[in-house]
């Protein structure tokens, strides 16, 4: 019997350890709202000279809340959610500091020059972007999508996605190498904690 | 009566100019305190531009495309050799432009990188050694470049390895 007193114990104590070590769960509203905010360590702001960047890591979660996909969707959002495992999505925005023109209009000299920004972030940035995972795997992007918003806001954004190697993910450290703008390599660290501390979507 | 009113004023005389000794000792003091808190730091700036990891990986990507262009002329080169060896006087004509051709392909290519590197390096260094600067509390930074700025430094100015360290975990994101 004291023996059985002694299980309870460590019982109680393995139970409360288990449940503090449990993910919190978000409903959809604050799950986005918890990724989207800088604190979470999941979008990270960088400003060289007059070009800023956001660079928001977007768990598949994440990405089919902003699809609209809910649980009501059921075998759509299961299919989806298969897309989407096993790969590192990011969204790396851009804008110059002032905002106010898109940043493929900004000091243009001519329509050539347009033309050739709009090539680049097209056809080929993806080159100018890599993944190092756990500091060992360099990736290089497998998804690439310039989203082209028509110079109709003063952002523009390249959507990236990486296959991610087998085994747990610590840490990831994204560059980014703007060839048109002229600010150097951009790299942005996403940390072990903040990874594991993605709060569980819940409904 | 009058005695003792010039003895107060004597008295305040006295005060006064001890309290006026007093201030000049304190501003004094103040401003031999300030004058040693004056922080003031010598990095070495050409150390500083050679150990930043965005301009090794900069230099490294440069580097694959001037290879290229270095092996092209270098294959035209042979044929040019070639040809004068054999006495081809129209392939001689042709390999010469072509080799000048790409050797100045070669000569633009690196001015136009390493103007870039530069330019791109000085803007992401710029910033961030103000940064340094204002974390550490310093008042000025030299920057030694061999060029005869800075003639002589001890270790105790020198800053070089703390700024490099700071620079490169900036850049690296891991600050």
């Amino acid at each position: 019997m004291p023996g059985m007193k002694g299980n309870n114990k460590y019982f109680m104590i393995l139970v409360m350890l288990s449940l503090c070590a449990c993910r919190k769960g978000l409903p959809p509203q604050q799950y986005v709202q918890y990724v989207q905010d800088a604190k979470n360590g999941l979008l990270k702001n960088v400003q060289v000279s007059e070009w800023e960047y956001k660079i928001q890591y977007r768990p598949a979660e994440f990405i089919l809340l902003t699809e609209g996909k809910t649980v009501s969707d059921g075998k759509v959002r299961k299919k989806r959610n298969e897309q989407l495992s096993d790969m590192a999505w990011f969204n790396i925005s851009f804008q110059h500091i002032d905002g106010k023109i898109s940043p493929l209009r900004y000091a243009l000299s001519s329509r050539g020059e347009y033309d050739l920004r709009l090539n680049y972030f097209l056809n080929e940035a993806a080159r100018s972007i890599k993944l190092i995972c756990n500091w060992k795997d360099t990736l290089t992007p497998t998804s690439y999508l310039f989203e082209n918003h028509y110079n109709l806001t003063p952002q523009e954004t390249m959507v990236v996605g990486f296959h991610l190697p087998s085994g747990a993910i610590d840490e990831m450290q994204l560059s980014y190498e703007d060839r048109i703008f002229k600010t150097g390599i951009i790299k942005t660290i996403f940390r072990k904690e903040d990874l594991d501390n993605i709060p569980k979507l819940v409904y | 009566m009058s005695a003792e009113k010039r003895l107060n004023m004597r008295e305040i005389k006295v005060l006064l100019i001890c309290l006026l000794m007093c201030v000049g000792t304190g501003v004094t003091t103040y401003y031999a305190v300030k004058r040693q808190n004056k922080k003031i730091a010598v990095a070495d700036a050409v150390r500083l531009f050679d150990q930043f990891n965005m301009k090794k990986e900069m230099e490294a990507s440069a580097k694959v495309k001037l290879d290229m262009l270095n092996k092209q002329a270098d294959s035209v080169g042979s044929l040019l050799q070639a040809a004068r060896a054999v006495h081809d006087e129209e392939a001689e004509k042709k390999f010469t432009y072509a080799y000048s051709y790409f050797r100045s392909s070669f000569d633009e290519e690196y001015t136009r990188s390493n103007r870039e590197i530069n330019e791109q390096v000085w803007k992401r260094l710029n910033p961030t050694v103000e940064e340094f600067g204002r974390k550490m509390q310093l008042h000025v930074i030299i920057g030694a470049n061999g060029m005869g700025s800075v003639l002589y430094n001890d270790d105790y100015y020198d800053v070089t390895e703390e700024l490099i360290k700071y620079v490169n975990a900036r850049y690296e994101g891991k600050q």
